[in-house]
């Protein structure tokens, strides 16, 4: 076996911790995601408020904000 | 506790054909330069670059600003309007207003408020990244903003615009034989004229506008600079003329005539001038009117401060600024001058670098001002400083902390 070659073939353990981590990593990443989702559409919600009472129609809402607002125009 | 609310109000007005609307941002405070130094990561260091108050840096991000704007929708025109109130009695009192204004005209009401808002989610952002001394706030009431539009009490509007020249470039002689002439053996000498029309493009001046202000607050009565801006739509047309000045140019500049070195030395520095002007249009260009309301005549002397507070004057005696540089004050009717859609010349777009010489702010005041606290709290909790000691006081309110 070459050096390259050893250098190539993945220790076990160091894997397994690896993919732990990333495992665990991912959880709080997703968690983080899904938190940050949640905030930021309350938010965009305020704003829809604000769009609606200037006169911009439910669809351009959607656009504008990235938001599906669950109301329809007219 | 009061609601804050992120999106300005617009303002509507339903034409014959058409729907003009409008929103607007106003400056509610700018950071001092000193504090600017202080709160930089590169304050320590001797890079000018790393400096933000230098002003190639200031005036970098004028222009990253408006090359973003070169996404603006064509129905859609901005304008910066800096309104000054001088108070007589009181010259502590006096006023500045700084707002900036998305003003638009669409067919459809529904349509011109999308873009409107559109319009502003995307500036927004750019002014807090490229100018992040200056806070922008929406302007939420109508009240509010149908005030920062009125003009009724101004009676006269000076134009600011960019000089412009027909320069006939010298060419040797030619002998052709044309019409019956060529038949009989006769030669017809025909002087062949070139002429080309010369736009001296605008260079940033260098000035930090305090002395624009200044002028501003020390008139008798309120006066009012507007600078407009929106996307050209002849950039082809303009870009096609230029191609065909350095045409010219070239052409002159192949003969072979030992004479006229300064011509020749001249219409290299044109078209230098004019490849500049086609590499800068093929990026973006703009249409840009640059407007001074005044209330009394006198308003040339101001007209001038403010041509000289927007562009270099290309007078310092270097003979490749001879091409360069330079204003045209003309008069204008107020009516004209705040119409959305009233640009002095469209046909001749400005390059980003251009525009970014007029459509911008004031740069974040660098004089050693000792603050000195007035007691007098504004809305934001920013604090009123005095200003340089031989100056006039403004109430721009100068931010103590970022």
């Amino acid at each position: 076996m070459t050096k390259a070659m050893h250098n190539a073939v993945p220790d076990p353990e160091r894997l397994e911790f690896t993919r732990e981590i990333s495992h665990e990593d991912s959880k709080e990443f997703l968690h983080g995601m899904e938190q940050e989702t949640t905030n930021n559409t309350s938010i965009k919600l305020a704003m829809a408020e604000e769009l609606r009472s200037l006169g911009l129609t439910e669809k351009a809402i959607s656009r504008q904000l990235n938001i599906i607002t669950g109301r329809t125009d007219g | 506790m009061k609601h804050l609310k992120y999106f300005p109000t617009i303002s509507t007005q339903r034409l014959k054909h058409t729907c003009k609307g409008v929103a607007a941002l106003k400056l509610k405070s700018i950071l001092q330069g000193e504090l600017m130094m202080k709160n930089s990561s590169g304050r320590a260091s001797k890079i000018p670059a790393l400096n933000p108050m230098n002003p190639g840096v200031l005036q970098n991000h004028r222009t990253a600003f408006v090359t973003a704007l070169s996404g603006l929708d064509t129905a859609l025109t901005l304008e910066i309007y800096m309104t000054a109130f001088p108070s007589l009695v009181h010259p502590t009192k006096n006023r500045l207003d700084i707002t900036l204004f998305i003003c638009g005209e669409s067919s459809s009401k529904t349509q011109l408020k999308e873009k409107l808002i559109a319009a502003f989610l995307n500036i927004k952002p750019a002014l807090g990244t490229l100018f992040p001394e200056a806070d922008f706030q929406p302007v939420t009431q109508l009240k509010e903003l149908k005030s920062l539009r009125a003009y009724q009490h101004f009676k006269y509007a000076t134009i600011v615009d960019r000089k412009f020249s027909e320069i006939e470039l010298e060419f040797p002689f030619v002998h052709k034989p044309i019409g019956f002439g060529s038949d009989t053996g006769e030669k017809t000498v025909e002087s062949q004229k070139n002429n080309i029309r010369h736009i001296f493009q605008w260079t940033p001046s260098g000035s930090d506008w305090s002395d624009l202000m200044g002028m501003m607050l020390n008139q008798l009565d309120a006066n009012r600079v507007i600078i407009r801006l929106n996307r050209s739509a002849s950039i082809k047309h303009a870009v096609e003329n230029l191609r065909q000045t350095v045409s010219v140019c070239d052409r002159f500049l192949g003969t072979k005539s030992p004479e006229g070195s300064t011509q020749k030395e001249q219409a290299q520095s044109i078209k230098n001038q004019a490849l500049s002007r086609i590499s800068g249009l093929m990026t973006a260009g703009f249409n840009v009117g640059v407007y001074l309301l005044s209330t009394n005549p006198a308003s040339e002397f101001l007209a001038t401060i403010l041509a000289c507070a927007i562009t270099g004057t290309g007078s310092n005696g270097k003979s490749e600024t001879f091409w360069e540089g330079g204003f045209r004050i003309s008069k204008t009717t107020v009516k004209k001058a705040v119409d959305i859609r009233h640009f002095p010349d469209e046909t001749e777009p400005f390059t980003a670098v251009e525009a970014a010489c007029a459509f911008r702010l004031p740069s974040p005041p660098f004089e050693e001002i000792p603050p000195r606290d007035t007691g007098e709290k504004i809305s934001n909790g920013s604090v009123n400083h005095q200003q340089h000691a031989n100056r006039r006081n403004t109430n721009i309110p100068w931010r103590q902390y970022p």
